[in-house]
């Protein structure tokens, strides 16, 4: 499977975020190159809630942190409201950063150690010299409160006092501060306990539709993925496998690693949703051929998924699959896709 | 960390030989710049019954006579200005010079480390002492030209260190959010990175101290220190060391003294770093 | 001279529990007060059966397994109650007694794998080593036994492996050389804590499915201990939860995810993301967080949170007691499905207690 194709991107005017064939490498020792990020495209219309999910190594944090140019891809275009970030310079990249905001995956490492909770939300302000200090002390008691925290017995503290949990509010909290547009969330629950995650991803969704903000949802979990997200995309070694709306991509995976990941997950989803009285889809269907992660730094010929899935075959190792349109807003890169013609039936078909 | 824990002070937990060490150091320091008020004679001044009672303790003159009858007691606590003043001021210098070079080469890697790696490498790889030969033959012996020569020295060692704690530093998290946040460099560098530089830096300058003050002892052993009449430790014992036979007293009286400095001053500075790095670990 | 088996024997012990826990208390001195950990659990747990052991952050899954085991710091620990292994009373054994048992009857594996392999010796000793200590074997056999038992684990191409590095493998790979080294002398109990955390999902359902298959070839009892109540689904005969330092529920899987009585197991598995849910569903949160381990509040340790409360409930701690079914026991005085537990919701309900989303600090 292949992330090259654009396919799946749809009317660039409308876009807040438009990603276009980025490519993000790194050096490795002996003069090779880690593959982290190979040809990805996708792109995010104002309000949505965007999920990138996928297992470690498949480059969903690095393609999170080239839309945020840290550091800055190495090819490809990021456009954000229009306007290619690669193409610009140091300050006029560092203004634009007030629209795009960004939480990780272990809040309290990203808190600053050393200073009170009250600076650390300030901060934002300070920085872009927004309003007096008084001002600014204002509107860290009401940011704080929209995240259920209260200024008065915080403020004062710092982060090693608080768990996780109140440190990834205080980190959305200083995210909001400047008002953005979009926010990057990498992996934000990851580090969580259930209930406290599900704190958390009811604030998001709550600030989200008070903001009007659109979300960049990174995560390997795929209910939580499921739960925020519009919009799904798969990625697996640094390429996009399958791109569609969240329950299309859950009732009906295409790719043979989105059924794989669907698999995996729901045995535990099942029992749980059985205690709750749903019902869940069956995934049932072949294995995985093989489970090991191949290598980002000398990664398979052709389609990269092709020696864990169980549908590969010869032209897999030698043609590398394009991004087509299976459906409405459901795109695949597979040449096999499951419940739809192969990608030779479809070249056929539109001759 | 539980949540309304408070830390407690680095230094509640330091031992009591740390504190005998600060005590020792600042007593060296208060003697070295109060030197004056204390009952001693002229360090240059010349006494003939010294010299009569050469190499020998007397009361009128406890810790013996140098070989040009000066006083030795005397020399060695005005020595102490002088010796403290260069393992000092020269430590100070490098740490201005070597820190801003370093957290500049660490925050912004590329070209610029690059270059400032060269120029400190190649500082480092000189033969020490042929650096020191040149600069005095070239600008003299004065206390200040002392001073640049270790500074020569000592700069990229202390370059070396803030890069390597820059480089840490920055790979933190808070940096990564601070620049998503938009915060300028120049931001970043003050307000996240120096108050964790810093302390680094600093303990390592104060075992630095302590080797400045070695060096000069070497220097003058080459006779390329600062010249008698003006004391030094340094220069104090190169000239007790070419009379050992016949005046004990002057090889061994600054020897002391230098030793009972550097030794606490090196302990503090390790400690110093220890503890932080415990610290850091935490953080 | 044969060398030295260091290896605690352990008689036949198909007719009792092959542990039991009784009243176990850990409690750590710190320098700002007793931090009670573990604070009086008692359990059984039969030979060959998996026991799920679920709790978050704070409620002292972790230490309560490291407790039964007994690696726990030297200073600073007040340990009571009873942990009886077989005919072995792990409370009261000295430190050589528990070395002859760690690895050769009781093994543990850890969340990180790359941590707990010394990066810098090559796998094969890392597993022969168990088994020429505890069992004596020569080297080659001890050889032969590892690359078998890497084989057993999944381990491609065993022979050749044996002299890579821990760093050579992936994360996954790593957790399956952990557990090869854990089960090497045939230990009749496995602890493991959260040993699929920050692992795939693919590879995790592999680890957790390899842990049941070893568990039912060797015949020996397993503690998973983990924070997600889907983990245990499946793949773990009984379960315990824990709140707050104490046990709160323990029941048969299947008996605990039909006829859940305490509230904490309820909204534990009501705050969980489902596939099965259409997106942007509203999740059920457990309002506020857990209580400070050095400061338990009077009375039950969820009270604060529990959308059932009543007065009674911070006035008395409820007991362990059974409910309708054998081997289910709970902790409640107004459970779930309960008239007195659907009187104490609604009544709360009405009243708007407690708030939905309280402050947090």
């Amino acid at each position: 499977m292949a992330g090259s194709g654009t396919a799946q991107l749809r009317d660039p005017s409308e876009a807040i975020i438009r990603v276009e064939n980025v490519v993000v490498e790194f050096p490795a020792p002996g003069g090779k190159k880690v593959h982290a990020v190979s040809d990805v495209s996708f792109d995010v219309y104002p309000g949505e809630t965007l999920g990138i999910v996928g297992e470690s190594g498949c480059g969903k944090s690095t393609t999170g942190r080239a839309i945020l140019h840290l550091p800055k891809p190495t090819s490809g275009k990021v456009f954000f409201e229009g306007v290619d970030l690669t193409s610009l310079d140091a300050e006029q990249l560092r203004s634009v950063r007030t629209k795009l905001q960004v939480i990780f995956q272990d809040p309290i490492s990203s808190l600053y150690p050393r200073r009170t909770i009250a600076d650390l939300i300030i901060e934002p302000l300070a920085i872009w010299n927004v309003g007096t200090q008084a001002d600014r002390l204002e509107r860290a008691r009401l940011m704080l409160g929209e995240v259920n925290m209260d200024y008065d017995s915080v403020s004062w503290r710092r982060p090693y006092e608080f768990s996780i949990g109140q440190c990834q509010r205080i980190s959305i909290a200083r995210a909001l501060m400047l008002n953005p547009k979009v926010i990057v969330c990498d992996e934000p629950v990851s580090a969580l306990d259930v209930s406290v995650q599900a704190q958390i991803l009811n604030l998001l969704e709550d600030m989200k539709r008070r903001y009007g903000l659109t979300l960049l949802f990174i995560s390997h979990d795929l209910a939580v993925v499921k739960n925020v997200s519009d919009r799904v995309v798969v990625m697996f070694l640094g390429k996009l496998c399958e791109v569609a709306d969240a329950e299309t991509l859950y009732a009906q995976p295409s790719h043979p690693y989105t059924r794989a990941l669907l698999m995996a997950s729901v045995i535990s989803s099942r029992a749980m949703s059985r205690a709750g009285g749903q019902a869940t889809p069956d995934f049932s269907g072949e294995e995985e051929a093989a489970t090991e992660m191949p290598s980002s730094i000398s990664p398979p010929s052709g389609c990269r998924y092709r020696t864990r899935c169980p549908r590969a075959q010869a032209i897999c190792a030698v043609q590398e699959p394009v991004m087509r349109e299976l459906k409405r807003d459901h795109y695949v890169a597979c040449h096999f896709p499951l419940g739809a013609p192969s990608s030779a039936e479809a070249a056929d078909a539109s001759n | 960390m539980l949540a309304g824990a408070k830390r407690k002070s680095m230094f509640s937990n330091m031992g009591w030989g740390f504190w005998v060490a600060v005590g020792i150091c600042m007593a060296w320091i208060l003697v070295a710049i109060f030197a004056n008020l204390l009952p001693l004679y002229s360090p240059d001044k010349i006494d003939f019954n010294c010299l009569l009672t050469y190499g020998k303790f007397t009361s009128a003159h406890p810790l013996g006579c140098d070989n040009d009858g000066r006083d030795i007691l005397s020399r060695v606590i005005y020595g102490s200005r002088v010796s403290l003043i260069i393992g000092f001021a020269s430590i100070a210098i490098s740490q201005v010079i070597g820190g801003v070079l370093g957290i500049l080469a660490g925050y912004f890697r590329g070209l610029l480390d690059e270059i400032l790696g060269i120029i400190s490498n190649t500082f480092l790889s000189f033969p020490y002492l042929v650096l020191a030969l040149v600069i005095v033959t070239f600008l003299g012996r004065s206390e200040l030209d002392i001073i640049l020569v270790i500074v020569t020295l000592a700069w990229p060692l202390l370059f070396r260190v803030v890069r390597a704690a820059t480089i840490e530093y920055t790979q933190r998290e808070y940096v990564l959010a601070a620049q998503a946040l938009g915060s300028k460099p120049s931001r970043i560098l003050r307000t996240l990175l120096l108050p964790d530089v810093i302390p680094a830096s600093i303990t390592y300058g104060l075992v630095g101290v302590a080797l400045a003050i070695v060096a000069e002892g070497a220097l003058s052993f080459l006779g390329q220190s600062v010249p008698i009449p003006t004391p030094t430790w340094g220069n104090m014992i190169a000239a007790g060391s070419q009379v050992m036979q016949q005046d004990k007293p002057l090889l061994i009286v600054p020897a002391i003294a230098m030793f009972s400095f550097i030794l606490p001053i090196n302990y503090i500075g390790d400690r110093l770093r220890s503890v932080l790095d415990t610290r850091q670990g935490v953080l | 001279m044969s060398p030295k088996r260091h290896v605690r024997e352990m008689d036949d012990l198909d007719d009792k529990p092959l542990l039991q826990v009784e009243n176990l208390k850990t409690y750590f001195q710190t320098g700002h007060g007793i931090v009670k950990s573990v604070d009086g659990v008692s359990f059984t747990l039969e030979r060959g059966r998996t026991l799920g052991l679920v709790g978050e952050s704070g409620s002292g899954k972790t230490v309560l397994s490291q407790s039964i085991m007994g690696l726990l710091p030297p200073r600073g620990v007040v340990r009571e109650g009873r942990v009886q292994f077989g005919d072995v009373e792990l409370s009261s054994a000295s430190v050589n007694e528990l070395r002859d048992l760690w690895g050769a009857q009781i093994s543990m594996i850890f969340q990180d794998p790359a941590t707990a392999l010394n990066p810098v010796v090559r796998i094969g000793r890392q597993v022969t080593e168990s088994l020429r200590y505890h069992l004596a074997m020569s080297k080659a056999d001890a050889k032969a036994t590892a690359v078998a038992l890497l084989r057993s684990v999944g381990l491609p191409e065993p022979e050749q492996r044996l002299r890579w590095y821990p760093h050579q493998f992936s994360g996954g790979m790593q957790q399956r050389i952990v557990i090869a080294v854990a089960i090497a002398c045939g230990p009749k109990l496995l602890l493991a804590d959260e040993p699929t955390t920050g692992l795939d999902v693919t590879v995790s359902a592999q680890i957790l499915d390899l842990i049941n298959r070893l568990q039912q070839e060797r015949y020996m009892s397993v503690i998973l201990v983990t924070h997600d109540l889907g983990i245990v689904t499946g793949r773990a005969d009984d379960v315990m939860v824990m709140y707050g330092g104490k046990i709160v529920e323990k029941a048969p899987t299947p008996v605990l995810f039909r006829d859940m009585r305490m509230p904490y197991t309820e909204a534990l598995l009501r705050s969980a993301p489902r596939l099965a849910n259409p997106a942007h569903s509203r999740l059920h949160t457990i309002p506020g967080s857990p209580p400070n381990p050095m400061e338990w509040p009077h009375g039950c340790r969820f009270a604060a949170r529990c959308p059932y409360v009543q007065p009674k409930c911070v006035a008395e701690e409820p007991p362990l007691r059974d409910a309708d079914t054998p081997q289910h026991q709970y902790a409640c005085w107004f459970p779930v499905g309960s008239p007195e537990g659907r009187r104490a919701l609604e009544e709360n309900q009405a009243k708007g207690v407690p708030a939905a989303t309280g402050s947090v600090v």
